[in-house]
């Protein structure tokens, strides 16, 4: 079996001859170390859009000031800004991170608000089917769909996984939430019919995977099946519907308290799963609780691991593969950090053996 | 040797085992047969852009959509300029967007491109170079955007391609207000030379030759920019390549020889181009490296006529130590339906085939 079979039969219920090792494209530069793992086996996971989104009434305006860009959206009802700072020079030459939110008062609600109106969708798969056409069978491709209004409302304060300062982003949208109810409340609505017609687009499109958002430990497990999980479910049945398959990064490590909500989901496929001692799910308690909605669970074997020696990495990959029924609905690989935590000689030794481990645990011919 | 050890010997000077084939990257992107092509010895060129960074510190940016359509405009303390886009046009252009307008429209806009190009601040950061060298390992070899020629460059100003009417138009109806401009982006690339040096990396990319306008006009507006800066570079340890894409090279070879690059490359033979890799050799010497542009008309023969034409040029140019097979303008962006996959496919498979047959060093005539 090529990698292509391999996925095929893991998300279609079929049988494989090894466990799939698939890598987000992003977190894995060209190179000769991403080749030689391809050569051996693993393949990729490329996003690609196949909806763009139109703000027709919303004005842009950048202004750059050294290696900050303020970028000022001008709607009808107010502007919002939002810096950046660029050049960061790490994996792609364009990489750049928020340095604070759209929404940083309650004032800006209403700008926010007309912006979600405005969006229109477009769909355009050209970059997608090119995309499919150029890997072949070395990687699938897929899209990232449609997210939950309530997370999408705490991007729109600023937040991200991993930001230095997301205790005070958080602290300004719970702030948000209990002096703001109803025009919070009017911002979710917004936020849900333009997610709504987002779907609407995804599924007049030829894309089969759809990534929806992540689960990154943010959300309270209790709030996230009142506020979130309504709202997968809703959109899951409706691109299952039309033949979609549907997949959430869950790679909070404690996402032991998630697995009722992801099993309700409709998802089937659960990505980005941080295996212990970095998390706090097993492999085999994930099979446990998703075993009869027949979840596929994508695991990231987590780098920290690698400094313990390419035998450590290989026992704890053969022991997360023989946990249940081996080889079905499994899938590992890299999802969080791949070469991205490279950064000298000896880093990139320890990578180089650690993600050859993975083969070697699976069976991969060397 | 590893493809990039290969590549190195040709352009440093040395010995390879074989011609190197070296594609841009972006022409053979990542997957099953680029890997497949990647086992046979082929690596990739990376035209690597980072490393220096600009900014224009008092020119703001808008940006409004309508449809596919990106209308961008700067606004400078000397007047407003933009450019209009078309988006989301699939793989016919980089990015898939072809600018439809450029920033000069008008003799009025002159002022504030030129307050623009004054206004660009130049910054070294060289680790996306680092960090790109590192990942590529053996796979593949960076490039880095050299100088850029100020008469040459001054087309991007009018839309590019799409602008040349514009940009012919404005020399001889306004030459005052042209003459600033090509002044301004000459001290604009004065500013960023001393950054060049600096940078990582030995390979340097700088020019090209498009066709675009005459020999006469080449020799008046880019030779002595190359003859100024070719020298210096080369005085700091880098190998300067041009991009000499153009299907006419004929009337630039002597030109092209005056510049003192190291490496012409997107060198295109015939049946497309107009100059052989013989008559190249024999009027630019021994030691320039000849990287060839692979005509992909050529794959419409068929396989066998496709590896038989590689093995005459690989032959055309003994003993191989100073040559490089290519792609530079198309590769498998050609591949548009499942005709031109087969052929495509079949094309490159050939010429692989060929680089095995007679592509060892010493390369046979």
């Amino acid at each position: 079996m090529d990698f292509a079979e391999r996925m095929q039969a893991v998300l279609t219920g079929g049988e494989v001859d090894r466990v799939p090792v698939m890598s987000l494209e992003s977190i894995m530069p060209r190179g000769e170390l991403e080749l030689g793992l391809r050569r051996r086996g693993m393949g990729l996971c490329l996003s690609r859009p196949v909806v763009w989104c139109e703000h027709p009434h919303v004005d842009v305006d950048v202004q750059t000031v050294g290696d900050i860009s303020t970028m000022t959206y001008h709607t009808a009802r107010g502007d919002l800004t939002l810096r950046q700072r660029q050049h960061l020079g790490r994996l792609a030459d364009d990489a750049s991170c928020d340095l604070d939110g759209l929404v940083k008062t309650p004032d800006d609600l209403d700008a926010a608000i007309a912006m979600a109106e405005d969006a229109v969708f477009h769909i355009d798969a050209s970059a997608y089917s090119d995309t499919a056409f150029e890997i072949g069978t070395d990687g699938i491709v897929r899209c990232d769909g449609p997210r939950s209004p309530y997370e999408l409302s705490c991007e729109l304060l600023g937040y991200r996984p991993g930001m230095v300062n997301a205790h005070q982003v958080l602290t300004h949208w719970h702030q948000l939430q209990q002096d703001e109810p109803t025009r919070f409340a009017a911002l979710l609505e917004a936020l849900a019919a333009q997610e709504q017609r987002r779907v609407e687009a995804l599924i007049a499109s030829p894309v089969t995977l759809v990534r929806l958002g992540r689960i990154d430990g943010q959300i309270s497990p209790t709030q996230w099946r009142e506020r979130v999980l309504p709202f997968y479910q809703q959109v899951t049945a409706q691109l299952r519907e039309a033949g979609k398959v549907c997949s959430l990064h869950a790679h909070t490590p404690i996402l032991a308290a998630y697995t009722d909500g992801v099993k309700a989901s409709g998802v089937q496929m659960v990505e980005g799963i941080v295996s212990p001692p970095f998390g706090i799910l097993a492999v085999g308690e994930a099979r446990r609780r998703w075993w009869d909605e027949g979840i596929v669970l994508w695991v990231n074997i987590p780098e920290g691991l690698f400094w313990m020696g390419a035998n450590y990495v290989k026992s704890q990959v053969m022991a997360i593969a023989m946990v249940g029924d081996p080889a079905n609905k499994l899938i590992l690989g890299a999802t969080e950090q791949g070469l991205v935590g490279v950064v000298d000689d000896e880093s990139e030794a320890v990578y180089r053996a650690g993600y050859h481990a993975i083969l070697d645990g699976l069976g991969y011919p060397a | 040797m590893n493809f990039y050890e290969r590549l190195h010997a040709v352009l440093h000077g040395g010995e390879p085992d074989a011609v190197p084939f070296a594609p841009y990257d972006n022409l053979v992107p990542r997957g099953g047969f680029e890997r497949e092509l990647a086992d046979r010895g082929m690596g990739l060129l990376d035209r690597h852009s980072g490393g220096i960074w600009s900014e224009m510190p008092n020119v703001e940016i808008d940006t409004r959509s309508e449809g596919n359509v990106v209308t961008t405009t700067y606004h400078t303390p000397v007047g407003a300029v933009y450019t209009r886009s078309k988006t989301h046009l699939g793989r016919i252009a980089d990015g898939a967007t072809v600018q439809t307008e450029g920033l000069i429209k008008d003799v009025k806009d002159f002022d504030a491109v030129i307050y623009m190009v004054e206004d660009t601040v130049y910054h070294l950061d060289p680790r996306p170079v680092l960090e790109a060298q590192r990942h590529w390992g053996s796979h593949g070899y960076l490039s880095q955007a050299g100088f850029g020629v100020p008469y040459e460059a001054t087309l991007g100003f009018f839309g590019g391609y799409a602008g040349i009417p514009a940009w012919i138009y404005a020399q001889n109806d306004h030459p005052d207000e042209f003459a600033a401009l090509v002044a301004a982006v000459d001290r604009r690339e004065r500013r960023r030379f001393p950054l060049l040096l600096q940078l990582p990396g030995d390979l340097v990319a700088c020019g090209s030759v498009d066709g675009n306008y005459g020999p006469a006009r080449w020799r008046q507006y880019d030779l002595p920019y190359y003859q100024e800066f070719v020298p210096q570079l080369q005085a700091a340890g880098k190998i300067v390549s041009i991009h000499a894409h153009a299907s006419n090279n004929l009337a630039y070879a002597d030109l092209l020889r005056e510049t003192g690059v190291d490496v012409v490359e997107a060198f295109t033979p015939p049946p497309v181009g107009d100059l052989s890799i013989a008559e190249a050799r024999r009027r630019w010497g021994p030691d320039v490296v000849i990287w060839v542009n692979f005509p992909e008309t050529v794959f419409y023969y068929g396989y066998e006529e496709t590896r038989r034409y590689t093995m005459d040029l690989i032959k055309s140019d003994p003993p191989g130590n100073r040559l490089v097979i290519g792609f530079t303008e198309m590769g498998t962006y050609g591949i548009t339906d499942a005709e031109s996959e087969r052929l495509f496919k079949a094309g490159f498979r050939a010429v692989v085939e060929a680089i095995e047959t007679c592509g060892a060093y010493p390369v046979r005539a």
